[in-house]
């Protein structure tokens, strides 16, 4: 084996040198023993044996040392001056005899969390010891004891010890440290315990440490201390947790972003901790079995604070300096709005100018519709003296007139506690979930949305609302952003996106599906060299009757731009294609779930087809046509796929330059005739985010609906070799609707097709490329079940797909990608590519 | 089948043909006399873009370089509902291959909704598209 010529570390940190000059040339591999050699003072060298596999992961220095940490099982094992290789990874440790047995007892190979085992190799005493050597132990306690007399304050508790990320700490650069291995931590523990300043430490901060086992903090037993932070580890065990932390006491205790906080037991399984910490994760100990709000228990509603209605508005100025929360009560006793049409409604009313304002903890109380509000006194003055305490509900919402609401609050209903949603919080958590770093792209679509804004509503139709979340994520993500989606929000005008020039690289929005009127409502947004504009689903494109004039009146406003709604503007203007087109926006359900999509949905499978025949009548008319003949094929598949595809054209017919009195075939009439074609054609899958639909009449009696777009054919039976067959379709529906209505909310209509046309086509190659490249947000179960892999489960089925086939890893993830990820289907496609010998010498490690 | 039912159907199928062949040969040929063929109302769909009325449909047209349809498939079909029943209205699908002004061939489908006024087939709705996919 080839090994280096002696070499000589010096890290430069004043400590002496070390020789490499491998005086025992015997490397152990692959045994459980090192014989008669003897493990003495000086240094070892281990070699890891990754073959590069491990390219592809974020961290493979850190999957490695974990693996290491398991393997010396909790023993002391100090690594010094690792270094990365494309084959293999080397690494000096000395008086580590135990690690080094428990190395052997695994027979020199290493068990990764993705599953992978990966051989290491080991040849002892490489360099002779000499005192003033590099020492890991005491750099670690060089730098606990700095630390110890720096502590931190952090949300307002002091005394804290920062041990976030400890293994990144500069002064560790020639060596690897990391809590995660128990013997590492502790040594820390116990150099705390023993430092004479320690009975200063209010609380640990050991965040991002890679812990699993934290038994050492036993050492730390009956001190109350302010805060025990253990978020962003790998803390799995509850069972573990509970036992090493029984006699640890702290006011709160952190465990977010642990596997143990992502179970279904939590918090279920650390109840036995809840003597010993007040708090945990921000929520109260007791509160944390249910999501908390304190309109359940904490607030009585009908004796808490004082009512503040329409007859004592004069009171109001009362409150002009207070901290608590006020709750709003507005009467709705048949409950006839939603959550999101009350706010719709009830934000109205707010003024602009004035304070943020975002209502906590709604929920609709027996006939009220209740929310708590904070800090936001201009604007209920505002509302007492302008509205006089109601709400203007405007004509048309199941009332041909306009309405008033009349509601009232209750006024310091309840002190804020620690433990309240913050809004502001809430908020900058939220952003910062949102933002996606592959793609430098911040997602804020449909912001309300976000599992961080439960308890809180952020009305994005006040600009100052929008302001301050644009702010926000200016400052979070300055240089990095390069697109912001701000889709389905409500938006009514951008007003200071003036914010949003600290972004440098930011050269795209999306403010697809809001609420803009006018183009002058977002005239700020020409302060930023923007390239990329999307604005469709807002009213203000309507203000344009063609297309051109539109794309003109956008880019007076916008003249650096290159692409508007997606599409290329150094193209023919205006004739660019529009995914959809609506003839009339109350016909928007029906492309929806109320009909299209359901329909298409039924239409997939065989079993589920008997449901389509609900919509045909005894007069309902169906035909078929089939443009892709065998002239536009011609490769070694065109047997089978017309074979295929004789599936539609036994049904189809076609009347050009055909004698018409023989017009009459192939047209369907009535529901048994149409539903025994409709059982007979193959099981398909419909690409839902290819669909382009086009409403062209809509008048409530009658709709005609047309849809195109890709499907797949899954026939099964003889017809397989060939596999799923792609195929372009397009759909026209004329629907009538009769017996109004009907059902619970007495809006429900029945639905009949009184004519519909499928036509099958030749997809173009574009439509190929980008087939079903979309995740479509599919309602039906068997998208459930068709869960992503995780990366991690990903990686692992690289690695097990790269031990079975003994390809290179590139060769790997071609074929595994190819197979979508199924390994069975992966490995299929392995031997066939073999056996046709597509696969070269080269791909094989 | 019976045979009203029959005669409709055959009836619809001649006026297909004879429709779409005047049509394609206006939009290829007689650009500027393309609105003749619509209602004054009609609705018009241009791969997703609309326009209503004739005035506007004319305007669209003007503006589209300039054409050369092959069509392949003709499909129609008569609109039974009692709501259009007093007035022959059909629905009609024609697809085939398209050649814009340098532009390479395509291929487009073209559904129409036509019905008799004064004796006059007439466009109530034009959906047009182009194949091509948007993500």
């Amino acid at each position: 084996m080839n090994r280096p010529q002696i070499r000589v570390l010096n890290f430069g940190d004043g400590s002496l040198p070390i020789h490499l000059d491998y005086p025992d040339s015997r490397v152990f591999s692959n045994c459980s023993s090192y014989g008669d050699r003897v493990l003495g003072r000086n240094w070892n060298e281990i070699t890891v044996h990754h073959r590069g596999q491990l390219n592809y992961l974020e961290n493979p220095q850190q999957m490695i040392m974990e693996g290491l940490y398991q393997a010396v099982d909790g023993a002391e094992f100090y690594p010094v001056c690792y270094q990365c290789g494309s084959k293999a990874d080397t690494l000096l440790a000395r008086n580590c005899k135990a690690a080094i047995d428990n190395l052997f007892n695994l027979n020199l190979t290493i068990s990764l969390d993705s599953g992978a085992s990966i051989p290491i190799s080991v040849q002892l005493g490489v360099a002779e010891y000499r005192v003033n050597q590099i020492s890991p132990p005491f750099l670690i306690a060089r730098v606990v004891t700095q630390l110890i007399t720096r502590l931190v304050q952090k949300d307002g508790v002091d005394g804290l010890l920062n041990l976030d990320n400890f293994g990144d700490h500069p002064e560790f650069r020639n060596i690897v440290v990391s809590l995660g291995n128990p013997s590492i931590l502790m040594n820390v523990c116990q150099v705390i315990r023993n430092d004479s300043e320690s009975f200063r430490v209010n609380g640990f901060i050991l965040s991002n440490n890679h812990i699993r086992n934290v038994r050492p903090l036993t050492l730390f037993a009956n001190v109350d201390y302010a805060l025990l932070d253990l978020s962003g580890n790998k803390i799995k065990s509850a069972d573990r947790l509970c036992r090493a932390l029984e006699q640890f006491r702290a006011r709160e205790l952190r465990l977010d972003k642990n596997p143990i906080a992502r179970s279904h037991q939590f918090p279920g399984n650390i109840k036995s901790l809840g003597r010993n910490f007040k708090v945990v994760n921000g929520v109260p100990f007791d509160m944390l079995y249910k999501a908390y709000s304190p309109l359940d228990g904490d607030i009585d509603l009908e004796t808490d604070g004082s009512r503040l209605d329409a007859n004592n508005t004069w009171k109001v100025s009362e409150y002009e300096n207070s901290q608590d929360w006020h709750a709003f009560m507005v009467p709705d006793p048949v409950h006839e709005f939603s959550q999101d049409m009350f706010f719709n409604f009830f934000f109205i009313g707010l003024e602009p100018e004035l304070s943020e304002f975002y209502p906590c903890y709604y929920k609709y109380i027996k006939t009220d519709h209740v929310f708590l509000v904070r800090n936001c006194f201009d604007q209920i003055a505002n509302l007492v003296k302008k509205y006089n305490l109601e709400m203007w509900i405007p004509p048309g919402i199941n009332h041909n007139e306009g309405r008033m609401f009349r509601y009232y609050l209750r006024m310091n209903v309840s002190t804020f506690k620690q433990h309240h949603v913050d809004p502001e919080q809430c908020i900058q958590k939220a952003v910062q979930s949102c933002y996606v770093p592959q793609n430098r792209l911040l997602n804020l679509d449909r912001f309300q949305s976000n599992e961080n804004l439960q308890n809180v509503v952020v009305p994005l139709s006040l600009p100052k609302v929008l302001n301050h979340i644009l702010s926000v994520a200016s400052r979070l993500f300055m240089a990095t952003c390069s697109e912001i989606r701000l889709c389905r929000n409500k938006i009514l005008n951008v007003e200071g996106a003036h914010v949003l020039r600290r972004m440098g690289n930011l050269r795209a929005v999306d403010l697809s599906h809001n609420w803009v009127h006018e183009l002058p409502m977002i005239t700020s947004l020409g302060e930023l060299p923007l390239k990329s504009l999307v604005l469709h689903g807002n009213p203000l494109c309507r203000n344009y009757s063609l297309p051109s004039e539109y794309v003109r009146a956008v880019t007076e406003l916008f003249p650096q731009l290159t692409t508007l709604d997606g599409v290329d503007l150094q193209t023919n203007p205006g004739q660019s294609p529009q995914k959809n087109f609506l003839c009339d926006t109350g016909a928007y359900e029906l492309v929806g779930e109320v009909f299209l999509k359901n329909y298409l949905l039924e239409f997939e499978r065989e079993e589920d087809r008997c449901n389509l025949i609900k919509y045909y009548s005894a007069d309902s008319l169906f035909t078929l046509t089939c443009n892709y003949s065998h002239n536009m094929v011609q490769n070694h598949q065109t047997g089978q796929l017309m074979r295929r595809l004789s599936a539609y054209s036994k049904h189809a017919r076609n009347l050009h330059r055909k004698d018409s009195s023989n017009a009459s075939n192939g047209v369907y009439v009535g529901s048994s005739e149409i539903a025994d074609v409709l059982f007979q054609l193959p099981r398909v899958s419909h690409d839902f985010a290819s669909l382009q639909t086009d409403v062209m009449h809509y008048d409530g009696q009658t709709a005609i609906i047309y849809v195109t777009g890709l499907l797949r054919d899954e026939a099964s039976g003889g017809s397989r070799p060939i596999g799923d067959v792609l195929l372009g379709f397009s759909r026209q529906f004329v629907i009538k609707f009769d017996g109004d209505g009907l059902g619970l909310g007495k809006r429900a209509r029945r639905l009949k097709i009184t004519n519909e046309r499928l036509n099958i086509m030749k997809p173009s190659n574009n439509m190929i490329r980008n087939a079903f490249s979309v995740n479509y947000p599919n309602p039906s179960e068997r998208e459930c079940t068709l869960e992503e892999d995780s990366l991690d489960v990903k990686d692992h089925k690289l690695i097990l797909f790269q031990e079975v086939t003994g390809l290179i890893s590139t060769w790997c993830t071609s074929i595994v990608e190819e197979a979508e990820w199924d390994f069975e289907r992966a490995m299929k496609l392995f031997i066939q590519k073999n056996e046709d010998n597509e696969i070269p010498d080269l791909a094989f490690a | 089948m019976n045979s009203e039912l029959k005669g409709k159907i055959e009836s619809c199928a001649r006026t297909a043909d004879t429709f779409t062949r005047l049509y394609y040969a206006s939009v290829d040929n007689r650009r500027h006399q393309i609105g003749r063929l619509y209602l004054d109302n009609a609705t018009f769909s241009w791969n997703g873009n609309g326009a209503t009325g004739r005035e506007m449909i004319e305007r669209y047209f003007l503006e589209l370089p300039t054409s050369s349809h092959q069509m392949n498939t003709l499909d129609a079909q008569p609109i039974l509902d009692p709501a259009v029943a007093n007035q022959l209205t059909y629905l009609i699908l024609a697809s085939g291959t398209v050649k814009f002004a340098h532009q390479s061939i395509r291929n487009f489908q073209q559904t129409f909704i036509v019905t008799a006024e004064n004796d006059k087939w007439k466009i109530a709705s034009d959906c047009y598209r182009l194949q091509e996919v948007m993500v």
